[in-house]
């Protein structure tokens, strides 16, 4: 009883209405601040940044670029609060006024160009009377307080309005960090910054000020008065007056003159990371948490629940910026409304502070089709396998049926291709296509992962993963002599041997990352002494990439817009590299430091420790999300062109797999079976999945990521080259074109034949950025006319050694079976036997050539610039 | 018995070895003749006109040869023996020229000076080698990737010289090196060459008998060798020669360049050995090229190796970093060591070091431009002028 009447206490008081919202969840900021005499105060980094971002204020296309606009810049989408509430602190130069106006927070700057009651090149950002421009003329008036940095003491809740203390004493570091250096930015750099020194006078370090320019030094440390640089902004001098643009407030030159007092001190290294606030963002919360759409043009209004450290949770739908991965089946307003647009799966990513969700959007086919496939859940449930049941289930809902199994012709030139990089052989095409038994697709698997082309094949994908690129390995000096490809196939080589000894993947890397820097005891140590490896962060940017699918690159210099990843926890990361890049010869800790392991723990490092070992070890651990993540996923996309998370090396919140129980089954399964490289090929070449036909049926046609079909795409480099080859050699040579991993493309060549123009042209990866998408596997016009007229293919032609054969023979006038000669050209080129067509106008072709030896290269020729030779589909 | 089978096999087995021996020398002669049917082009109209039959020209050849084993006789043995033999057959080479009409017998005076030049240079006693360190770094830096390298680096031309210093010494200390100085430009100390070769800068030209475009391999038949080495060049000239370690980019020029055509190739190093060249990635040359005529070339006289000054004239090809130039105005500065500047107007003279500053403006330089262009022959041995700081084209 006496809890019911403290509830209806509660429930009848406005005050305790909005603490028990507290408690709960807040109302979003377009309720709370709808009104003008609301009590609520915003805070900077829950509110004000949040607005200005979903507004696009802080977009690189406005005051998020680098350059800022108009002399505001902002951190891009928002990630620096600090620099940012200083910059919108910081006086202005506009003629209508301070960007601020506590006083008088109508007439603020800020809230001026929004509403475009003065000129604003952005234009009308929101309207007067707004609940955004509420919540900023609230902010405004409640002192514009900004945020409170980790570690500070916070005298008074943001949210209550009330300015952080500021500190009574700054260390000389801080004083140059959050008052000098603005100054010189705002005013001075210009003219002399890092790029420019008018007068021979710069201001890019505390030696370059010392010294002065053309007038002499600059500055006396210690004594402001006899200082050069006050005489100047203080225009005591006529002949010397700086800033040119007009004198600076009072305030900047009374601390500039409080810094040169104190000794001018001036970090050697002036950390320009923001630094981290008090409040973090623990999740966002999305509701629903999928969509089912059922209609064209049916809508489903999303809200997302922010939850913070300290507890509190606040519907931010309203301050969330709302993107969709695909606008054909999804659209969505920055209200988060989402409306559907066509079939398919996708989803709808929401964006607040430091958080990213996604939220599934599925619309199945109307009307839904009959599948033609075992849906399960689970592995081998009804005995089906594992992958096609999380497969299937998919298609299932999504009402697509599956082509298919393709034939066996096309199976094994698409497994040969995928398993070996290798076309298969006409003798083998025959063979296969005559065997009746019901496992030969099985036992063909087995067979080619036993080849040494397809260690060869794999090999030189792990190479493309980690950078295996001579140019990059070798120094100044050894770029006279062969020492880059030398090392690049060492380091090929060492590969290899353990592909083919099937040797644990992450025993493989484990080789790489822990690798003996002196080259001794058979380590690998390339992968640590490349040249190209200036910087730590280089070395993160490709550890991350190569090992965990993760690209780190945005974090280096801002937030990353769709990722996690702050300055911070880049620069951290980086810092496990720092002696390993530097020195390139040993990796060793130097002093004793505690480092954030990508939000994933703290890793507490002792003098003298290798910094790899913790992350390898964190790799290995079987709870990993990337490791183990990031290879299957590039395995399954080198069988099916596109990853479970594609691109494949994009692990990000905002880019979610789109089959996330099979990618969790076969990374598990993957880590139980100890990391076996054959068991993952073996799972995925054995699927029904895999073997589907790429002939679309009549509902899968526009499907792309769902794999209910095989989608043709164009064979790699290296398989056209080596192709080419294999397909004009003698009948005798075959086996040694094939077998001869010195002269194969996908062999030793991936070194030697990198930057060749045939290569080039078909894509294949420098191996020099740290992006999966440095292959190129789609077709263009240059490759149509190499193939058609290409030095190289002139030369496979014209010393070909099958055609000098049947040329000889028919100068001996021995009798040639075109029938058979037309059959070879099809195994060798498509691996299928003709059709009685095809049969039939090569026959017409044959008859009206000069030779038969003329014939042939023109039916060779003719072959190989076919979509089906140059197509594995 | 078994005496007199013993002396009856005794002239036997001779008349073997002496018939042996005669079947080696027929297929060297016969060798030597293929080879200068490919080479010269009217030796071979003769032949096919009836002019000369093969026997003659294997007389000529047979000839030819027991001249220069006389002048060979006649020479006192040194030390530096292999040099004058080196010469000889740069000489007969000439002879051989001349007589076929491929080279006037000034050119051919001109190029024997050369050699005598290279030769009595190489023939002083040994002094110890005083290094030009700032024409090093300017070597250095005319590879791009180099330059690139150290502008990168932001290594200044003291820091450069101060590695290749370090370089040298850790050279002369281990000989193949092993290991060196760590400095700013990051990589230890070695050598440029592969295992077994030194050092060998040089342009080479001749005609490409076979080529690899897989491992980056070929054999050339060496017309000309332009280096700062004349005895290495006098070796290699009229030799056929392996080349290797061509690579990515390059693989395509040589893809595209076909068997009996012309090749210019920049080499790295040399492994004497086995006799095999390594590419070099200097200058980034391996081009195809007309067919050689020393006359051509731009191999500068005697009379004016050590000039400095400017030269005005017709630019006849401009590839590789390096401008043929046909001269029409020699004007030397204060300090030139040449003895007859004016020796060049009328001839032609190779220019090369067009990269940094000049590297713009030699982009827009064609044959057929007129340039005003500051030189410098640093190297009296070598046959490269180098480009100083003018360049200017006539429109």
């Amino acid at each position: 009883m006496k809890r019911l009447f403290i509830l209806f206490v509660l429930l009848g008081s406005p005050l305790g209405a909005e603490e028990a919202e507290v408690t709960k969840t807040l109302r979003p900021a377009s309720q709370r601040f709808a009104e003008r005499d609301t009590r609520a105060v915003p805070d900077f980094q829950r509110h004000v940044v949040p607005l200005l971002g979903r507004l696009g204020c802080n977009s690189a296309k406005c005051h998020g670029s680098f350059q800022g606009q108009g002399n505001l810049r902002l951190s891009l989408f928002g990630f620096d609060f600090q620099s940012d509430h200083r910059a919108l602190r910081a006086d202005s130069h506009s003629e209508s006024g301070p960007r601020l106006r506590p006083g008088d927070p109508e007439n603020s700057l800020i809230v001026m160009k929004a509403t475009e009651q003065t000129d604003h090149e952005g234009g009308q950002r929101f309207a007067t009377g707004t609940w955004e421009h509420r919540l900023l003329l609230r902010w405004i008036e409640s002192g514009a307080t900004g945020p409170v940095l980790k570690g500070a003491h916070k005298q008074a809740s943001a949210v209550a309005g009330n300015p952080p203390a500021r500190e009574s004493e700054q260390s000389a570091d801080a004083l140059f960090r959050e008052r000098i250096q603005p100054i010189f930015e705002d005013h001075c750099y210009e003219c002399h910054g890092f790029r420019s020194s008018k007068g021979n006078f710069s201001l890019s370090n505390r030696e370059a000020l010392l010294a002065g320019g053309d007038t002499g030094p600059a500055v006396v440390p210690g004594n402001a008065n006899a200082s050069l640089l006050m005489k100047a902004i203080e225009f005591r001098d006529d002949g010397l007056q700086m800033p040119p643009s007009g004198k600076l407030p009072s305030e900047s030159i009374a601390v500039l003159k409080q810094w040169i007092d104190s000794g001018a001190s001036w970090p050697d290294a002036v950390d320009s990371s923001p630094h981290a606030t008090n409040q973090e963002l623990v999740a966002l919360h999305c509701q629903p948490s999928e969509i089912l759409f059922r209609e064209a043009g049916q809508e489903v209004q999303l809200k997302i629940i922010a939850e913070w450290k300290d507890g509190t949770r606040e519907d931010v739908t309203c301050l969330c910026r709302f993107q969709t991965n695909e606008g054909e089946i999804v659209r969505v307003g920055s209200n988060g409304l989402a409306t559907s647009t066509g079939e398919g799966d996708t989803h709808v990513i929401a964006l607040y502070d430091n958080g990213v969700a996604a939220i599934p959007v599925l619309r199945p086919l109307a009307p839904m089709a009959q599948p033609n496939h075992q849906a399960a859940e689970g592995p081998r449930a009804n005995g089906v396998h594992p992958i096609d049941g999380f497969v299937n289930a998919k298609l299932g809902k999504l009402g697509l049926v599956a082509s298919e199994p393709c034939t066996d012709a096309e199976f094994l030139r698409r497994v040969s291709i995928d398993l070996t990089g290798t076309l298969p052989a006409p003798d083998e095409v025959l063979q296969f296509l005559n065997d009746q038994s019901k496992d030969k697709r099985l036992l063909k698997i087995e067979e080619l992962l036993e080849r040494p082309s397809y260690a060869a094949w794999w090999t030189n994908k792990l190479c493309d993963f980690t950078g295996c690129h001579p140019k990059s390995i070798s120094s100044l000096l050894e770029v006279a002599r062969e020492d880059g490809y030398v090392k690049a196939s060492q380091w090929y080589e060492w590969i290899y041997q353990r592909v083919q000894q099937n040797q644990p993947y992450d025993q493989v890397v484990a080789g790489l990352m822990l690798a003996d820097l002196s080259g001794r005891s058979g380590s690998m140590p390339s992968f640590w002494t490349r040249q190209s490896l200036e910087e730590p962060k280089d070395t993160a940017m490709s550890v991350a990439h190569a090992f965990l699918g993760i690209q780190l690159q945005c974090a280096e210099c801002h937030k990353h817009p769709f990722d996690q990843w702050t300055q911070a926890d880049f620069n951290d990361f980086s810092r496990f590299f720092d002696s390993v890049t530097r020195t390139k010869t040993r990796s060793v800790t130097e002093e004793v430091m505690t480092l954030g392991l990508l939000r994933s723990g703290q890793v507490k490092l002792a003098v003298g420790d290798d910094p790899r070992k913790p992350i390898m070890d964190w790799m290995q651990d079987p709870d990993n999300p990337w490791f183990a993540r990031a290879f299957v996923n590039r395995v399954w996309a080198g069988y099916f062109h596109r990853g479970i998370v594609e691109p494949p090396d994009q692990f990000t919140p905002a880019n979610p797999p789109s089959h996330p129980q099979l990618l969790d089954w076969l990374s598990r399964e993957f880590v139980n079976n100890g990391y076996d490289m054959k068991w993952l090929h073996r799972q995925i070449a054995s699927s029904q999945t895999y073997q589907r036909s790429w002939r679309p049926t009549e509902s899968n046609r526009n499907d792309h990521r769902n794999f209910s079909r095989a989608i043709p795409r164009r064979i790699p480099a290296e398989v056209v080259y080596d192709g080419i080859k294999q397909v004009t050699a003698a009948p005798e040579d075959q086996g040694e074109v094939r077998a001869n991993l010195r002269r194969r493309a996908s062999g030793h060549l991936s070194m030697r034949m990198a930057g060749t123009h045939a290569m080039k042209v078909f894509g294949k990866p420098d191996r020099s950025i740290v992006c999966d998408c440095e292959r190129v596997n789609q077709p263009t016009l240059l490759q149509a006319i190499f193939t058609q007229n290409d030095p190289l293919m002139r030369m496979r032609l014209a010393d070909s050694g099958w055609l000098i054969e049947i040329e000889d023979a028919e100068e001996a006038e021995a009798r040639l079976d075109t029938g058979l000669l037309i059959q070879q050209v099809w195994l060798r080129t498509v691996g299928r036997m003709p059709s009685q067509a095809d049969r039939a106008r090569a026959k017409k072709h044959l008859s009206e050539s000069p030779t038969i030896a003329e014939g042939m290269a023109d039916l060779l020729w003719a072959m190989m610039n076919s979509k089906e030779f140059l197509l594995n589909h | 018995m078994k005496i007199a089978t013993l002396l009856l096999l005794i002239p036997f087995a001779l008349c073997c070895e002496f018939a042996f021996a005669q079947d080696k020398s027929t297929a060297r002669w016969e060798s030597a003749y293929e080879r200068l049917l490919e080479a010269d082009p009217s030796v071979q109209k003769k032949i096919e006109s009836g002019q000369a039959t093969k026997e003659d020209v294997i007389n000529w050849l047979k000839n030819q040869n027991g001249k220069t084993a006389k002048q060979q006789d006649r020479n006192k043995p040194t030390p530096d023996a292999g040099n004058l033999k080196g010469k000889s057959a740069f000489q007969s080479k000439l002879d051989e020229m001349v007589k076929a009409g491929k080279l006037s017998k000034e050119d051919a005076a001109n190029l024997a000076a050369t050699m005598n030049t290279k030769a009595a240079g190489s023939e002083e006693a040994n002094p110890p080698k005083k290094v030009d360190w700032d024409a090093e770094y300017e070597t250095l830096m005319a590879d791009p990737t180099a330059r690139a390298w150290i502008e990168k680096k932001q290594a200044s031309k003291a820091q450069v010289i101060e590695y290749l210093k370090n370089q040298a010494g850790a050279q002369a200390k281990k000989g193949q090196a092993t290991g060196g100085v760590k400095s700013k430009l990051g990589a230890k100390t070695k050598t440029g060459a592969r295992p077994g070769s030194f050092n060998f800068y040089a342009i080479v030209i001749g005609r490409l008998k076979s080529k690899d475009i897989e491992l980056g391999e070929m054999e050339i038949d060496v017309d000309y060798v332009i280096s700062s080495q004349p005895q290495l060049n006098a070796k290699l000239i009229g030799t056929r020669v392996k080349l290797v370690g061509v690579s990515g980019q390059f693989l395509d020029s040589l893809l595209r360049i076909k068997r009996g055509e012309t090749i210019k190739v920049r080499t790295g190093d040399f492994n004497p050995k086995a006799g095999v060249l390594g590419f070099g990635y200097k200058f980034h040359v391996l081009e195809r090229t007309s067919p050689f005529r020393p006359g051509d070339f731009g191999v500068p006289p005697n009379e004016f190796r050590g000039f400095q000054g400017e030269l005005v004239g017709k630019v006849v090809e401009a590839s590789g970093y390096e401008v043929l130039l046909e001269v029409a105005e020699s004007l030397p500065a204060e300090g030139s060591q040449a003895t007859d500047a004016a020796c060049i107007v009328g001839k032609r003279i190779r220019i090369a070091g067009f990269f940094g500053g000049h590297r713009d403006a030699y982009e827009a330089i064609s044959a057929g431009d007129k340039i005003r262009v500051s030189v410098s022959h640093r190297n009296k041995q070598s046959d490269a002028v180098d480009v100083t700081e003018t360049l200017e084209t006539d429109q």
